[in-house]
């Protein structure tokens, strides 16, 4: 028997029995059209919320920034410990977390005094930190490059968190006190006033108006170590109150002068007041993040620490510096030979947040630093005893210091592959012993999408159980219908193989009209359903999320007019197979049927 | 004269439960070409388990069938298929026509089984057709053809392929007389002109009257030969 004779028989058997051939066309017609139009709409119900809700911000949501937690049980969190401080260990213990792509330590380079005059017109920024990222942590926040490239501008990830500008308010007065006690009786919503938070030092800040766009691609430069500008007034702290006292541009003068002079004892102090300037181009910006961190390419930091360093080694005059002033006068980051801390900080130079040299010193700054004039040295390296001890051996003089540290901080920037594992990756941290509290909303919606997820296996698993079942019992029945038809062929000589040829063609062949059909049903039904989905969507939202998120942007219909190409293929290719699969069922069935039963049948 | 079918000690026995019922015993004949032989016994005699063993759609429980030289025992399913297809043409009771099929189609059954192009098997059946009468028929249904129309189709289908032997099964069973003898006439008809052997079983002496040679079955054995 010739295939295309099989193909003549079930053709004809169809257009002779077309409403019995219905019972398995019309089932698979509705079950393929209707598994297009769900699986369509609930991907696109999925595209429409990511387009609404997440956003920009979905990627940015594939990053768990994990802070360290102080430890209640222990009498509090220590800041002088450095127990307290996650370790590459760490790292690579996070990175054998399902799902987990990538996981970095967030630390900020021992560097005083980063600042860029020309970002943003007649405004020095200082940078509080920066900080350095890998090219995976990179892909998070830009789809540029992030590769350092000798000779080139240096890529960059600014943060708009440090777009702050400091300026000077005095009042009109030439002195200025803060009285803490009458703003703690206060009217509390009163002394929540940020106007009112500002004012208790006549150093205020306002943020800096900027244009992401405009910055994207924008190359400018930022000078990291030199001497930041003398600070223009004195403070003078009683019981309850701050005296600030303006100084006369002699009196500035003056401590500028000390300084030098200080310095100049054992620096060539012109060439260490210049710092290293380096040309950066931007390629993202954050605007959504927690941190304070400016991102530079890592490759980048090394060089970059080690030019600094070799900056002040090269400053450095023949006279042999007395110990006991390293650490007093002069002041630098420290090295045991294990750990960097920065003289930013008292704890690490991750942890540095307001004692930028440039900023606003903070209130409650040991009195003898003011009495004992001491003075930041860039680049300056102090190395301490290996034991603990605290006790200063002299300068540290291996430009590759940062290279060879142990670097801890207390956040670790953590890539996820995809915001939906984001809950998974977050147990899986908590039950490791990193305290993480995900108070990220996206979450929610999160686990909305997994359940859309798994509406749309349903709706698969629900098609094949289905189109198993049609195949099944219409086949069947056909077969049992068909005995004497089967006993005619196989009295003129049909083989056995020949009627299970018929019969699985045959179901082959209704399946794959119903499938034609189904999808252009789907097709249709996918179109006609899109401009009801849609209005039920925006309800839908308007009536939940946009209540409390301002995230949510409106989305377009033709949205839902989207079909998802993915299913339908897998939809597809599971049809093929399971209704070569189960058509053996019927089809066996058929081809044992006894020529001589099927005879007598009458 | 070399025997066109030849059937020895042929024996089927049916299993019910616990019961053995004698279907066939011991039957032993055999039959020229273009020879003709009527099978007649009552209903339950065993005439149609006996023309179902001959035409290998059903395995003896003893004895031996040869058709043409080959014993059909001896070959797979798929040989007596084969067998079938080419040496035997087959007219049941009951027409047995395709619904789907026009008659000219159905005629061309066997045709297809053997993978015979298309063209050339189109233009046999219409020769059987105009043969058996039914030149005017050829693209109506087996619905709207009349018993004995349907009959004769079916006549033209068991000799698509040139068989050596036609089975009948009662073929006049469900006809009138005049009918029924029509139909006859054909069949001796043909067996004469295309040198082909027929085999029917009919309950009917006056039928059987017909045929040169007659065999009577009582009970699963031969009582006159």
């Amino acid at each position: 028997m010739k295939i295309f004779d099989t193909f003549r028989i079930n053709a004809k058997k169809l257009k002779y029995r077309t409403s019995k051939a219905l019972f398995l066309i019309i089932p698979i017609v509705l079950l393929v059209a209707l598994s297009i139009i769900i699986s369509s709409q609930v991907k696109n119900f999925q595209i429409a919320m990511d387009e609404s809700i997440f956003g920009e911000i979905e990627e940015e949501s594939t990053v768990i920034e994990l802070e360290y937690q102080m430890d209640m049980s222990q009498g509090g969190f220590n800041p002088f410990s450095e127990d307290n401080q996650y370790t590459e260990a760490d790292i690579e213990t996070i990175k054998l977390v399902n799902n987990v792509v990538d996981a970095s330590m967030n630390y900020s380079l021992p560097i005083s005094n980063i600042v860029s005059n020309d970002l943003f017109d007649d405004i020095s920024l200082s940078f509080r930190e920066i900080n350095t990222l890998n090219t995976t942590m990179a892909s998070i926040y830009t789809s540029e490059g992030f590769d350092y490239t000798e000779g080139k501008s240096i890529p960059i990830i600014l943060n708009a968190n440090t777009f702050i500008e400091t300026y000077e308010d005095w009042e009109g007065e030439d002195t200025l006190e803060v009285d803490f006690k009458s703003r703690r009786e206060m009217d509390p919503a009163e002394r929540e006033n940020p106007e009112d938070m500002r004012s208790n030092s006549p150093t205020k800040t306002r943020a800096i108006d900027y244009d992401k766009a405009d910055l994207i691609g924008k190359e400018f430069t930022i000078s990291f170590g030199g001497f930041s500008d003398i600070q223009t007034f004195d403070t003078e702290r009683s019981e309850g109150s701050v005296l600030y006292t303006k100084l006369t541009d002699d009196e500035i003068q003056e401590k500028e002068d000390a300084r030098t002079e200080a310095v100049s004892e054992y620096w060539d102090y012109e060439k260490l007041k210049e710092g290293i300037t380096y040309t950066f181009k931007i390629v993202g910006v954050l605007e959504s993040s927690n941190s304070q961190s400016t991102y530079i390419p890592e490759e980048f930091a090394q060089k970059l620490m080690s030019e600094y360093i070799s900056l002040q080694l090269d400053a450095q005059n023949d006279t042999e510096i007395d110990t006991d002033l390293l650490n007093s006068t002069y002041l630098g980051s420290t090295y045991d030979l294990t750990e960097l801390v920065s003289s930013n900080s008292n704890f690490g130079f991750g942890r540095g947040r307001n004692a930028g040299p440039g900023g606003p010193r903070p209130m409650d700054m040991d009195e003898s630093s003011e009495t004992n004039e001491s003075y930041d040295i860039p680049g300056l390296i102090i190395e301490l005893a290996e034991d603990g001890s605290e006790e200063v051996i002299g300068i540290y003089k291996d430009t590759n210091v940062f290279e060879d540290c142990v670097k801890t901080g207390n956040m670790i920037n953590i890539k996820i592959n995809s915001i939906y594992n984001r809950n998974q990756v977050v147990d899986d941290l908590n039950s490791l012993g990193y305290a993480y509290q995900d108070t990220n909303d996206l979450e929610v919606f999160a686990s909305i999408q997994e359940t859309l997820d798994k509406i749309s296996v349903g709706v698969v698993v629900a098609f094949i159980l289905l189109t198993i079942a049609v195949i099944i019992l219409t086949m069947s029945k056909f077969v049992s219908e068909s005995t004497n038809e089967i006993g005619i062929f196989r009295a003129v000589g049909f083989t056995k193989k020949n009627i299970l040829t018929i019969f699985l063609t045959q179901s082959l062949l209704y399946t794959a009209i119903g499938y034609l059909f189904g999808l252009l049903l789907g097709v249709i039904g996918n179109l006609l359903s899109s401009s009801f989905v849609s209005k039920w969507f925006d309800n839908l939202i308007a009536s939940t999320i946009k209540e409390t998120f301002n995230v949510v942007s409106s989305v377009d219909q033709s949205i839902f007019q989207n079909f998802d190409i993915d299913s339908i293929a897998i939809l597809s290719s599971i049809l093929v197979i399971i209704t070569l699969i189960i058509s053996f069922i019927p089809a066996i069935k058929a081809s044992n049927v006894s020529p001589v039963e099927a005879i007598k049948n009458e | 004269m070399k025997k066109i079918i030849k059937v020895t000690n042929l024996t089927k026995i049916y299993k019910d439960g616990n019961d053995k019922v004698i279907a066939l015993d011991n039957v032993s004949f055999s039959l020229g070409h273009a020879e003709d032989l009527a099978i007649v016994g009552p209903s339950g005699s065993g005439k149609t388990t006996l023309l179902e063993l001959m035409a290998g759609l059903n395995r003896p429980t003893s004895g031996k069938v040869t058709i043409d030289g080959k014993d059909i025992n001896k070959l797979s399913d798929n040989q007596v298929s084969q067998l079938r297809n080419k040496k035997i043409g087959f007219v049941f009771q009951m027409m047995h026509l395709q619904d789907y099929f026009t008659a000219l189609e159905n005629v061309t059954i066997p045709l297809i089984a053997c993978s015979k192009d298309r063209k050339k098997s189109l233009k046999k059946a219409k020769e059987l057709l105009t043969m058996v009468g039914l030149a005017h028929r050829m693209q109506h249904h087996p619905k709207q053809l009349s018993g004995g129309e349907m009959q004769r189709v079916a006549i033209a289908r068991a000799l698509a392929n040139d068989p050596k032997i036609v089975m009948a099964d009662e073929p006049t069973g469900t006809l009138d007389k005049e009918n029924a003898h029509k139909v006859l006439d054909m069949l001796f008809d043909i067996s004469k002109k295309r040198g082909v052997s027929v085999i029917m079983v009919t309950h009917d002496i006056s039928i059987a009257e017909k045929f040169k040679n007659k065999m009577e079955l009582k009970h699963g054995k031969v009582e006159n030969n």
